[in-house]
């Protein structure tokens, strides 16, 4: 069992949940990404020692673990947004419709018919 | 006088939706048809006829129809209401029996099943029938309910469950959603067998079994994100 696989599922996990959960986080993720990338960019061993550490054979394959696991979690925030979205919308074309319902020739009158 | 809503979702039903509503109108409930945004001439076909009409201004699913429905009832001083397909495959003599179990404060929701009998197990199509028993387990995964139909949409709510009742899953997955309502906020229920009458016209229009898959996708990731 290495490392890696600890190191890369339990956090992420959490971090999964605790942002799913609120929707002001994404901003901050992707800067953060872009900071890692960056940092990454500027000193290229990083990769390859932080993978060593993890217990994986070369930079290029820890980030492209990674990169599986941060596009999963980016399209599962994606879609909560597009879900609140759908949901708000919903509430407003319902609105509108029960504003303009109709009652048409005068169903009210079945009742008090048996009346 | 009890004040009885039929909830009727309709989309580009105009062929059948009248003579569903017609034998409805000859009893004492109000009929609500609400209109999910239909292209064909479905309100000309209907306008004559003594009923409550809701049209969406943008098409949404059943599900939404349904809770639009709800609303509209629940604003109106419903006690309680029926869901009632527009395309003539529920059969209205069945709505005193769906009543029933209501009026009796035995429950708050009442099911319809088509597998409680041989005669309505027998008149689903085969393939369906395959797809519905698998339904029955997936569902139960979700919900935490095991029942003998998973997905019928013939089904009779209090004031009290139509209430509390909430779905925010448009298309087809709310027969799902509506199962989970009913354990979140502890309502009551029972199954009653129901005859649903596939015709020709109802199979063609009806969804196709493979969009099961896509209630599933739904299922899955609401449930779990």
């Amino acid at each position: 069992m290495n490392p890696i696989k600890f190191i890369l599922a339990i956090p992420l996990l959490l971090i999964v949940i605790g942002f799913l959960k609120s929707k002001t986080y994404f901003g901050f993720f992707l800067f953060l990404l872009a900071i890692i990338g960056l940092l990454l960019i500027s000193f290229p061993d990083l990769t390859t020692k932080t993978a060593n550490f993890l217990g994986v054979g070369r930079g290029v394959d820890l980030l492209f673990y990674a990169c599986i696991l941060i596009f999963f979690v980016a399209s599962i925030m994606l879609y909560k947004k597009i879900r609140i979205i759908e949901i708000t919308q919903t509430k407003i074309i319902r609105n509108l419709a029960l504003q303009n319902g109709q009652k048409l020739n005068n169903p009210d009158g079945n009742i008090s018919k048996e009346n | 006088m009890t004040n009885i809503f039929i909830i009727i979702p309709s989309f580009n039903e105009s062929k059948a939706l009248r003579n569903t509503i017609l034998p409805l109108l000859k009893t004492s409930m109000q009929v609500l048809v609400v209109d999910d945004c239909s292209t064909d001439d479905t309100f000309t076909n209907i306008a004559d006829l003594p009923i409550h009409y809701i049209k969406h201004p943008i098409n949404l699913g059943q599900g939404a129809a349904l809770q639009t429905g709800a609303d509209y009832a629940l604003q109106n001083g419903a006690e309680y209401i029926i869901h009632f397909d527009a395309d003539g495959q529920h059969n209205y003599k069945e709505i005193p029996l769906l009543l029933a179990p209501l009026i009796e404060n035995n429950c708050d929701v009442v099911l319809g099943s088509r597998f409680l009998r041989e005669e309505d197990i027998n008149a689903i199509p085969v393939f369906r029938r395959f797809i519905l028993k698998i339904a029955i387990w997936v569902n139960a995964l979700f919900t935490g309910l095991l029942l003998t139909d998973a997905h019928n949409g013939f089904r009779a709510l209090n004031r009290k469950a139509f209430k509390s009742i909430k779905l925010t899953e448009n298309r087809m997955a709310h027969a799902s959603e509506i199962l989970m309502c009913i354990k979140k906020e502890k309502l009551s229920y029972v199954e009653i067998p129901v005859h649903i009458i596939y015709t020709d016209y109802s199979k063609q229009k009806g969804q196709s079994s493979y969009n099961s898959f896509n209630i599933l996708l739904d299922l899955i990731i609401n449930k779990l994100f």
